[in-house]
């Protein structure tokens, strides 16, 4: 109450003040970088991780583009022409390691003239006349290693397979890519594929959805506020509240250096889910008291915004200490962060708002506030549809617990694959020219296989090609290729058959011949100690991906060869580590989290038992939430596994508030009511309890808390969920289903508070919330 | 008349000349020095063309009749690492060449034999078996080295490319060569600077076929062995891949009479 008066007195500086900080610390925003690169969530020192860097340092080609070209015939002159322009033209793009397509990869061919060790197509070839193209075609065509690597079996489609660089930016480049390929005109078509065209499109598409759903988003939260306050302020206060913390965050991000990630880009649709509903409480709260009484008013209401804030930041700071993930990390400071610079705004500069429109134009808010009442016609009906559950605790109850039973049912369906490619609508050209590429060369995905040992050793080499044998017969994987290969087929222009020379010396000699080749480091170290299988899998689901993995690894396992070590990479299996390890520390946040949360709990009933009654709403949510994801196959994975925290940093909130604002209507309802005045030698509890629950005290002061606070809580939840729904309007599936997640979580937390936890408090006789015995001690202590 | 003579005769000159035949001189020279600077403009170097200097190149370059060479092989790649190779080289005239690598052990005996009309033989000796090489292999890289085998070849630049006279810079012709007609190279065009005093060139500059700088080679260490000009250290820098390579030429004789049988097949397994 003292804050309040000090909030009151120096109501214009508070204002000024945060206007001011605004300024500067919205200031430094535009250096806010947005780092999309999912390897790098990882800490540097995970296995995968360490793998996958050394070999995109070591031979370059971790992060593959794919570009299909289809025509007629891709052997025509003027098609190979202009292939081998793109080629060279990709090959200059700052940013790229290598381009491999017909026009420039390195063949091992025996002619009338002799051993050939060089280009397929060399550049002194061009121009080429049309016998030579039909020639090129036949010997192309018949030759594995370009026939479903390079070019479809029909000659109908080229690919060129762009490296990029792992330390550039490449959604940059595959913009530059683009760029070239449109002015390059093909004559025919040409698809983009590849990871990097993915996260492209992903990005793209998260930046789009926002572009269009923000505003989108805005106007319904707007439209709720307004319709829910009658009044500008009411709308205002909370948008702008959100609005200043979030350009506070973003501004420390900032200044911290910390980018922005595709997790925690997440904050600002949080801090509007989270955040709004701190100023709206204060503002209810605020309108609700009568003119003298606001700062007392403002003080009760403060302490229930305080600890929902609290136990938020609990929800948040888990992630902190609970996860593995360093951009997960981040994101649970930075939205702790976001949290209380809102609850900090929502306490100072929304009531000095406040106070200063109230001194300015007292008459227009009274009337605003009359007529309120008795429009708004919905919230009414939503207190009279909570008050029959009230009144019907055990039916309420009952259909709580079938809802939970169902849902429990649904837990176990809970789909834990999803593949980045499920992330597009199946029409969206990515997905489509993927599907392509999958259909006609097996995927776009590069994997390796890394070997350490003597690589010039036969056993060694003969160890690779059986390795890639297994690989030819797994169903996923495709056109395995090795430094092994190369010598066999070498091996046989030496005369000597297509198979791995039987000496370390053929070896070293045939290798010498190659050293230099273009392609050349891209599977072999220059030590020879050590090289790579390279193959390609379509986008593969986290399961499938699991699969492959072990069987490779207990291949390994059961061969037991002692020449050399081999060790499986490639980025599906960082984002395998990646989902699994998510997945691992979400759970463990999630028990981080719910243990700080029942201790906040715990400090505002303090009753170790109805700590736990008091987080019915969310463990009721968490329930329904997750068996809604099992029923409605939405997987688990990098998109959907946040959802679990806001529930929890959501849910509480209603609870602690609606718990609150109980205790006060209980202990104003026993005090004006005579029996419990003068009935103070009630002492046996037994008797105590059976009276006040037969007189309707209970009941009554749970409709009070429904009609007050629980305004605020149906006015919050219907907005932000109503606000998150826009988001399944969205390009991006995930995106939708953190929208939908999001909504339901805002709606079953918001009723379970205004019905289930009313009904549990009816049941139980508020004995947990120990109000009685306060009230009690209180009046026999004035006696 | 006289009395006009005798006018002049009043200022006698210096060794009896008159003083207008002094300033006649005296313009005459200057615009002797002129002209003198204008036609050295124009024909540079003694009044040489471009194509008379890569001329001169060819001859300076392709001077001995034979020359053997024990060559140092350094290859350094773009971290810096280092990789030493030895080989001895057999030249007769400027087309017929024979490679044998000694030293690494396990390079010991390969051998590559590079005849007249581009053809060119490879040894393998632990297949024991000499293959043809297709002659089109030229912007392939030898042996591991930065040099390809074009860059390898013995050259007589004159034939296939055609010079252009840029500029003179600090004792060198400098000239900018563009392949003729009928040549296939990888490279789009080379400049080249050629030391003046022995036409020999100091370095070249390579420029690939999107007519990028591509690779720099350097003639350093020009020495005067005999009657014959040589450079013992030539380097090619790839500037695209950040690596070099360094030949450096020890032991050479030049004009030892090679014989013939060095240059067949039967040679080169040995």
């Amino acid at each position: 109450m003292r804050f309040f008066q000090f909030v009151f007195r120096f109501r214009w500086p508070i204002v000024l003040g945060t206007v001011l900080l605004t300024l500067i610390l919205a200031w430094p925003i535009s250096r806010l970088k947005i780092n999309a690169d999912l390897t790098s969530y990882l800490p540097r020192t995970d296995t995968a991780v360490k793998t996958l860097e050394y070999i995109a340092d070591t031979y370059g080609g971790n992060f593959v583009a794919v570009i299909a070209f289809e025509s007629e015939d891709v052997f025509q002159p003027s098609t190979l022409e202009a292939l081998r322009q793109l080629t060279s033209q990709l090959q200059l793009l700052e940013g790229v390691n290598y381009v491999t397509s017909l026009t420039n990869v390195l063949d091992l061919k025996k002619s009338e003239e002799g051993l050939e060790i060089g280009k397929l197509i060399r550049d002194e070839d061009f121009p080429i006349d049309e016998a030579k193209a039909k020639e090129l075609r036949e010997y192309v065509l018949a030759k594995k290693r370009f026939r479903g690597r390079l070019v479809s079996a029909d000659g109908r489609v080229a690919l060129l397979i762009v490296a990029l660089r792992k330390d550039v930016d490449k959604n940059k480049v595959m913009e530059e890519i683009e760029k070239i390929i449109e002015a390059s005109r093909l004559p025919g078509e040409v698809r983009l594929a590849g990871l990097p065209a993915q996260l492209r499109e992903i990005s793209r598409f998260i930046i789009n959805d926002l572009k269009t759903l923000l505003p989108l988003m805005i106007t319904v939260v707007f439209l709720c506020l307004f319709l829910s306050f009658r009044s500008w302020r009411g709308v205002f206060l909370p948008l702008v509240t959100v609005a200043i913390s979030t350009l506070w965050t973003l501004g420390v991000m900032s200044l911290a250096k910390v980018p922005l990630t595709i997790i925690s880009d997440a904050i600002p649709v949080l801090l509007l889910a989270i955040g709004s509903a701190y100023s709206i409480h204060i503002l209810n709260r605020f309108d609700e008291a009568p003119g003298g009484e606001k700062e007392k008013a403002l003080a009760h209401v403060s302490a229930s915004v305080f600890l929902a804030a609290v136990t938020t930041i609990a929800g948040f700071i888990s992630f902190i200490f609970g996860s593995y993930l360093t951009a997960i990390r981040e994101f649970g400071l930075f939205a702790s962060i976001g949290i209380l610079f809102s609850l900090l705004l929502s306490l100072t500069f929304g009531p000095a708002l406040l106070f200063i429109i109230q001194s300015r134009w007292p008459e227009k808010k009274r009337s605003s506030s009359k007529n309120r009442r008795a429009s708004n016609s919905l919230l009414l009906r939503f207190e009279k549809w909570s008050f029959s559950f009230l009144r019907q605790e055990k039916i309420t109850l009952l259909i709580f617990l079938l809802i939970i039973g169902i849902a429990i049912g649904g837990i176990p369906q809970i789909k834990r694959h999803s593949k980045m490619l499920d992330y597009f609508e199946p029409t969206s050209e990515i997905r489509r020219s993927e599907d392509f590429l999958e259909k006609r060369f097996g995927g776009s995905i590069p994997i390796s296989i890394l070997v350490r040992g003597d690589i010039q050793d036969p056993a060694v080499l003969r160890e690779m090609k059986a390795l890639e044998e297994f690989l030819e017969a797994e169903p996923f994987v495709h056109n395995p290729l090795s430094i092994a290969d190369y010598l066999a087929e070498m091996n046989d222009l030496m005369g000597e058959g297509e198979v791995i020379p039987d000496t370390r010396e053929k070896v070293s000699n045939l290798l010498f011949l190659l050293e230099g080749q273009e392609g050349l480091d891209q599977i072999l170290h220059p030590d020879k100690k050590e090289a790579i299988i390279q193959a390609t899998i379509p986008s593969l689901d986290m399961g499938e991906m699991q699969e492959l993995v072990n069987r490779l690894e207990s291949w390994i396992k059961q061969r037991s060869f002692k020449g050399a070590q081999m060790e499986f990479s490639g980025s599906p299996l960082v984002y395998l580590h990646l989902d699994r390890s998510l997945i691992q520390s979400q759970l463990v946040s999630l028990a981080i989290a719910l243990g700080l949360i029942y201790l906040c709990v715990l400090f505002l009933v303090r009753s170790p038992f109805g700590a736990w009654l008091g987080m019915i709403p969310i463990i009721f949510t968490l329930i329904l939430v997750f068996g809604f994801m099992g029923y409605a196959g939405i997987p688990l994975d990098i998109a959907t596994v946040l959802v679990g925290s806001v529930s929890i940093g959501i849910g509480i909130d209603y609870a602690l508030h609606w718990i609150n604002r109980f205790r006060l209507e209980l202990f104003s309802s026993l005090s004006s009511t005579p029996q419990f005045s003068s009935a103070a030698d009630l002492r046996d509890s037994a008797t105590e309890r059976k009276f006040i629950s037969d007189s309707g005290v209970l009941i009554e002061a749970a409709e009070k808390t429904l009609r007050s606070t629980g305004r605020a809580i149906t006015i919050n939840m219907v907005t932000v969920a109503l606000g998150f729904l826009i988001l399944v309007l969205g390009n991006l599936i995930p995106l939708r289903r953190f929208g939908l997640l999001v909504a339901l979580t805002m709606l079953s937390s918001g009723l379970g508070a205004l019905t289930l936890l009313p009904a549990v408090v009816v049941r139980t006789k508020a004995k947990w919330l120990k109000t009685i015995e306060a009230y009690f001690e209180k009046t026999n202590k004035s006696k | 008349m006289e009395t006009h003579k005798k006018q002049k005769k009043g200022l006698p000159g210096p060794w009896g000349l008159s003083w207008s035949w002094i300033f006649a001189g005296i313009i005459i020279f200057f615009l002797l020095l002129l002209l003198a600077l204008w036609a050295v403009q124009v024909f540079p170097a003694q009044g040489l063309s471009a194509d008379e200097i890569l001329k001169r190149v060819d001859e300076v370059v392709n001077a001995p009749k034979d020359r053997e060479a024990r060559i140092k092989v350094i290859i350094i790649d773009s971290r810096g690492k280092q990789e030493i190779r030895e080989m001895l080289s057999y030249q007769k005239g400027s087309d017929r060449r024979l490679v044998k690598f000694t030293s690494p052990a396990e390079h010991r005996g390969i051998g590559f034999l590079s005849l007249p009309n581009e053809v060119m033989y490879l040894y393998l000796p632990a297949y024991g078996r000499t293959r043809r090489i297709a002659s089109h292999v030229k912007n392939t890289k030898f042996a591991g080295t930065d040099f390809t085998y074009e860059d390898m070849e013995a050259l007589r630049y004159s034939e296939k490319w055609s010079g252009q006279w840029l500029r003179e810079e600090d004792g060198n012709y400098v000239l900018e060569l563009r392949p003729k007609g009928e040549t296939k190279t990888q490279y789009s065009k080379m400049v080249m600077w050629i030391r003046r005093e022995n036409f020999y060139p100091a370095k070249v500059e390579l420029y690939d076929r999107a007519n990028r700088l591509s690779k720099l080679l350097s003639l350093d260490k020009v020495e005067k062995i005999g009657q014959y000009w040589v450079s013992r250290q030539m380097t090619m820098e790839d500037l695209k891949e950040k690596r070099k390579t360094i030949l450096e030429l020890e032991e050479i004789k030049f004009d030892v009479g090679l014989a013939d049988e060095i240059f067949t097949e039967r040679f080169l397994m040995r």
